[in-house]
Order: structure tokens, then sequence, then C-alpha cells
């Protein structure tokens, strides 16, 4: 009878311990450890991220036509595109559309389907495409 | 030994130990995060149910309907393929919960086969499966007699809504790509126009017009040796044949969105009607 | 006989329940998954003591809730868990704490103003340290939406007043910023139009000042070379619409350039006060 009592008082006792304390971690919350840590995280500056990052398609590059292809895409991106008064009403953008199309489809119907693409890109009729969202602009993806 | 002290000792196990991922509990909390429309957590929890009482045909039909609600279908197709549940007899909430899964995860065919085949429906919910089975196939003339053969007195959620969508639908009319590329031959961006993008159309035509009188301008003047002459005429040809494959894609793209937009309209109708 | 059945009773309640998990021994695997930085499975775990605990460890569980989704980078759901917190809580450093928090949460969706107002609900006289931790948000706050004066009010109690050298660098990183914060980008805009690229010069962007000016001494030239060998109609017919785009681009992109560096630089000016304040 004792011994069956004192493992019964044993298994609630591992019960109770089992309780954690009430406050006892609440200390070293991750981010209420430093106002300044938070405050430098919350005035952080953006980082810009540079071109061939922003679009990865420009660094494969299988043969030299497309190399020759991606050069001049990202010399147009970062000289004459930086400096523009419009902007392309699609995404991707007409000269991201053009590099991507003649990548995937091949110079003939890349071009074509480019052709296509900077007539189309007019902002007369935003009323024929899906809308990006997050992007504010029109979605136009590459496909034959 | 006093009777007391082994009640306080009873009772102080029972109140201590809380079993939270019990059965009792986790229905309680898995209910309420169906009600709290936390489908995604509702599923885990139904999923853990069904492990612990494998049989109970109401904790699955919960569980579909939390995939069903939660956008995420084809997970609750997926399960209903695991449960391998045809030998057995069916319940009627199961597979009604089933067929209203098959109707949201994009097979209106099956989910009509699983309701004409099986006697256990009735005539209501039948006929209502197979006329959002026809809708959502854009199959008009077959939703337009589906619900005909539901007579008036028979309350069905949103009738003149459904109606006027079939309406819709019967009337939509497609373009030919093949015609809208024939007619961008002769004048380009007609095709264009005839698709719908007339706009598009005029500055096709202007692409076009604009490089070849320039490069006709300095062919005349100057010959073949002319560096701006090539490079306007190379326009106009790309311009030109853009066209063409650009006619035939917007009379493509104009009847997808017709489709994409009568797809859509249905599904924003049917879907919330279907419990 | 009476005993032995209630032993025996005593005895199936303690042995049927040890295998069961019970609120608080999810609690404890809620924290040991944290501790082990199993941060999603801590994140669902906590929810669920939350669920059934009732007020038991409401607390501890919001607060880790509401650090876990500023982890993964949720700030709005941290702030609705903040603000839990801050109803709930029943002594007043917990609140504070809460609200620190919350505050902390808005700023870092650039939300000032709304930071501003959580802020404004504490009383005016606080013990320390949570006084100077309210400076500090509050100046914050102020700083951005570029209220230098009251920004500087706030923040320089928490220089020592025999602290002379870093209240006189906090003075001087102040008056940078409202020299930064007085650049116009109508400035920007009549520069630009006078020359291309003088107002990304003004606005401190080198690069693209010299990109702006370039091209549009290209076009310029390409617009004369063009007059003198076809005619002054071909030129102008060719050229103006680059024109138009690029030197109407550099125009606009002059003002977009100087809003964009202002920011970044008042955020920099703000960052040195921040480790000025930290010394």
């Amino acid at each position: 009878m004792k011994i069956a009592l004192t493992i019964s008082l044993f298994l609630l006792a591992g019960n109770l311990f089992a309780q954690p304390e009430r406050v006892a971690q609440l200390r070293g919350v991750p981010h209420v450890k430093g106002d300044i840590a938070l405050l430098g995280q919350a005035f952080a500056a953006t980082p810009k991220p540079r071109l061939s990052e922003q679009f990865s398609l420009s660094r494969e590059n299988p043969n030299e036509l497309q190399t020759v292809l991606s050069g001049l895409f990202l010399v147009y991106k970062s000289f004459f595109s930086s400096q523009d008064n419009q902007r392309c009403s699609f995404h991707p953008s007409c000269s991201e559309f053009g590099l991507e199309a003649v990548k995937k489809l091949g110079v003939v119907r890349g071009i074509i389907c480019t052709c296509d693409r900077l007539t189309r890109c007019n902002g007369f009729s935003p009323r024929q495409y899906e809308i990006d969202l997050e992007k504010r602009v029109l979605k136009d993806p590459v496909g034959w | 030994m006093r009777p007391p002290f082994f009640l306080f000792l009873f009772l102080a196990n029972a109140l201590s130990a809380q079993d939270i991922y019990d059965y009792t509990h986790s229905r309680a909390y898995a209910r309420y995060l169906l009600q709290s429309q936390q489908y995604t957590l509702a599923a885990e929890e139904y999923e853990r149910l069904i492990f612990l009482r494998p049989d109970n045909d109401t904790l699955r039909a919960d569980l579909l309907r939390a995939y069903r609600k939660g956008d995420t279908p084809q997970r609750g197709l997926e399960q209903w393929a695991k449960w391998q549940l045809e030998p057995r007899p069916k319940t009627r909430l199961l597979y009604t919960e089933y067929s209203r899964l098959l109707l949201r995860g994009g097979y209106p065919d099956r989910a009509r086969n699983l309701v004409s085949a099986s006697a256990m429906f009735d005539s209501t919910q039948m006929k209502r499966t197979v006329l959002y089975a026809n809708m959502l196939e854009q199959k008009w003339p077959e939703a337009r007699q589906s619900i005909e053969a539901i007579p008036a007195a028979e309350k069905i959620p949103r009738r003149a809504d459904l109606e006027n969508l079939i309406k819709r639908g019967e009337r939509s009319k497609k373009k030919n790509p093949w015609v809208a590329t024939a007619l961008s031959v002769p004048v380009p961006g007609l095709g264009k126009a005839y698709a719908g993008e007339w706009k598009d159309g005029i500055i096709s035509l202007l692409f076009v017009g604009v490089n070849t009188w320039q490069a006709y301008r300095r062919f005349d003047k100057e010959g073949a040796d002319t560096f701006w002459g090539w490079i306007h005429g190379g326009f106009a040809l790309g311009f030109y044949t853009g066209n063409l494959y650009g006619s035939h894609k917007a009379a493509r793209r104009q009847n997808q969105k017709k489709f994409n937009r009568l797809q859509h309209d249905t599904e924003a109708l049917v879907f919330p009607v279907l419990d | 006989m009476t005993q032995r059945l209630l032993f025996f009773l005593c005895w199936i309640s303690a042995v049927s329940f040890l295998p069961a998990q019970t609120a608080d021994e999810t609690l404890l695997f809620a924290r040991e998954q944290l501790a082990a930085g199993n941060k999603p499975l801590a994140l669902k775990t906590y929810q669920r003591v939350l669920f059934f605990s009732g007020d038991q460890y409401r607390d501890e569980c919001q607060r880790q809730l509401a650090a876990l989704y500023a982890d993964q980078g949720d700030f709005e759901k941290s702030a609705f868990y903040c603000d839990l917190l801050y109803q709930s809580a029943d002594t007043d450093s917990l609140r504070y704490e809460a609200l620190f928090s919350k505050t902390g949460m808005l700023m870092l969706q650039n939300q000032y103003k709304k930071a501003l107002l959580e802020l404004f609900s504490l009383p005016n006289n606080l013990p320390e340290p949570w006084m100077s931790r309210k400076r500090l948000y509050l100046g914050a706050a102020h700083f951005g939406i570029r209220e230098f004066d009251l920004a500087r009010a706030d923040l320089l109690p928490l220089f020592a007043a025999s602290d002379v050298q870093g209240r006189a660098e906090f003075e001087r990183l102040m008056r940078e910023a409202k020299r930064i914060s007085r650049k116009s980008p109508k400035i920007a805009r009549v520069l630009s139009m006078v020359l291309p690229g003088a107002g990304q010069f003004y606005a401190g962007d080198i690069k693209n000042g010299l990109n702006s000016l370039l091209l549009n001494a290209l076009l310029g030239y390409w617009f004369v070379a063009t007059g003198i060998s076809y005619t002054f109609v071909d030129a102008a017919a060719t050229v103006t619409p680059w024109l138009f785009r690029y030197y109407g681009g550099g125009i606009r992109r002059a003002g977009e350039i100087l809003e964009k560096k202002k920011e970044q630089r008042l955020r920099k000016v703000f960052r040195e006060v921040l480790i000025k304040i930290e010394r």
C-alpha cells in the first residue's frame, strides 16, 4: 500500500513539475532586446540590386550572339532606360521581352514577337490585359 | 488513510493533466479553425483527427471541406484517392462533399458522372450538380437544358444570375485567328481591328506606313547605298511580319479573354453556392 | 475495500494522463522548439497553447507570437499580437513593453504617424527606463515624419548634460538633417531644365547626372548632323521624339532621384544619431 502510494505521489509530482513557471521565460524576446537595434533596422538603407542580378536572364548566355544581346540589353537598361521619360506599360518590359523572346524562341520568332509587342506598347488599350497588381503594370509574358 | 486525501489526489491528477492533443480537444480546436476560416490550419488538424479516428466520415467530409474552402482542392482529391473508399458503403454526407470538391477542383465531368451513377443523391442535388458542371465546362446549350429541367418551385440559389450567365455564354462568339491574319495581309492592322483591338491596329498601320514611306523616300533619293533606307526598310518588314503574327495572336487572346471572363464569373457564382 | 477502490481510481487518473500532452507540456515543447531554432513549429505550437490555456500563458504566448511574426518579417501580424498583449497585460511594464514593440513594428512599415499616435497614449511622466525609451521612440517617429525640431527636443535629454561633445555632435547631425530636407525637387527639376544632368548633380547623383548630360549632348549632335546632311525638318521629325523622352525624362527623374537620395541620406543621419545615443 505504501509503495503504491509513493508511486502515485511520484507520478503526480511528475505532472506538477511539468508546469512551467508563469513569467520565467518572458525575458529575452529577440525584437525588444534592443530598441536601438530595432530602430536601426527601421531606418536601414534600402539596398539597390545590380542590374545583372535583377535580370538573371542576362547572365545565362550559351553562345556569342546571346552574350552580345545581353550586353546590349544591360547597356540599354543602365544608360538609356534609366533616363527615359516614358515607362513601358508591360511586365516584362519591352527590352526584357525582346531579350527573353530571342533567347527562348530563337532569332526569327523572337524578332517577330518583339515587333508585335512594340506596336502594342502604346498605353491606349490597358483593358485588354491582366494587371500585375504588385508591379502596377500590365501582364504580357513571352509566348508564341 | 482518509478518503478525502485520495479524493484530492484524484482530482489534482485529473485537473492538472488536460491533453490538448486528444480527440475531444483537437475536434473542438479544428471546428473553431474551420469556422474562423483558417482553412490551412483546420486541414492539418483534421488530418490528425482522422489519424486518431480512421473511419469517421464526418471528419473526412470536414477535411475535404477545409481543403476546398482553403483553395487547395487538389490536396483534398489526393487525400480521397489515398483513402480508397470505393468498396465501402457510401455515406451521403461524405459523397456530397466529394462531389463539391470535384466541381471546385476542376473536374466537373467527374462530378457529373458521380451524381448520375449513384442512387444516393436526390434529384435536386443531381440536377444542381449537373447544371454547375455544365456551366463550369462552358457547355452552354447543355446548361440551358439543365436549368430548364429544374422547375421554378425548386429553389436554387441565385437562379436569375445563373440564367443571365448562361444567356451571356450562349451569345459569346469567337473570332477566327486565321481570318485575322488574312485581313492583315492587304491592310496592316485590319486583322487586329477585326479581333477587337482597333487601337493597336491603327498603331501597327502607322508603324508600317511611316517606315515604308521613309524607306521609299531614301531609296528614291539615294539609290541602293542608303544607310537609313535599309534601316527603315528593315523596320517596315519587321513590323509588317510582326503584325501578321500579332493579328493571329490578338484573335486568340480575345477568345481566351472571353473564355476566362466567363469562367471567372461562373466560378465566382457557382463556388460560393456549392454548400 | 473503499481504500483500495479509491487508490485504484487515483492510480488510473495518474497513469492515464501520463502520455497525454497538456497545455503546460505543449508550452514547454514550444519553448524547446524556439530554443532549437525551429521557428515555424514553435509558432504553431504557441498558437495552440494560446487557444487552450486560456489566460494562464496568454502573455508569454502573445509575446512570443509577436516576436516570431516579426522574425518572419510579418510586421503587421506582429503588431496585432503586440496589441493583444497590450490590452491583456496586467502589469504596466508589460503594457509599455508591448506598446514599444508595436511602435517599432509600425516604424518598420514606415508608418511613423501611426507610431506617434501609439506613443501619445503613454503618460507624460514615466519612471526610468520607460521615459528614456519613450523619448527614443518619439524622437524616431518625429524624425520619420521629418519634424526635426520635435525630434531634437525628444532626443536631447538622452545625452547627459555633462556630455558636451556628444550633445554638440547630436546638434550637428540634426542641423545636417534639416539641411538635407531643405533640398527641393522643384529646384532639381528647374536645374535639369536649364542644363541636362544639373538637377542630378544637385541631388548628389554624379553617375546619373553625367549619363543625362552625355545622352542629351548626343541627341543634340544627332539633331545638328541630320539637319546639315538632310534638312532641319527631317531632323526635327526624327530627333524630337527622342529629345522629348530623354530631355523630359532627365527633368522628371531629377526630382525623383532627389527624393530618393534625401530619404537615404536622412536615414543615414538617423543611424548616426543612434550610434551617438548608444555610446
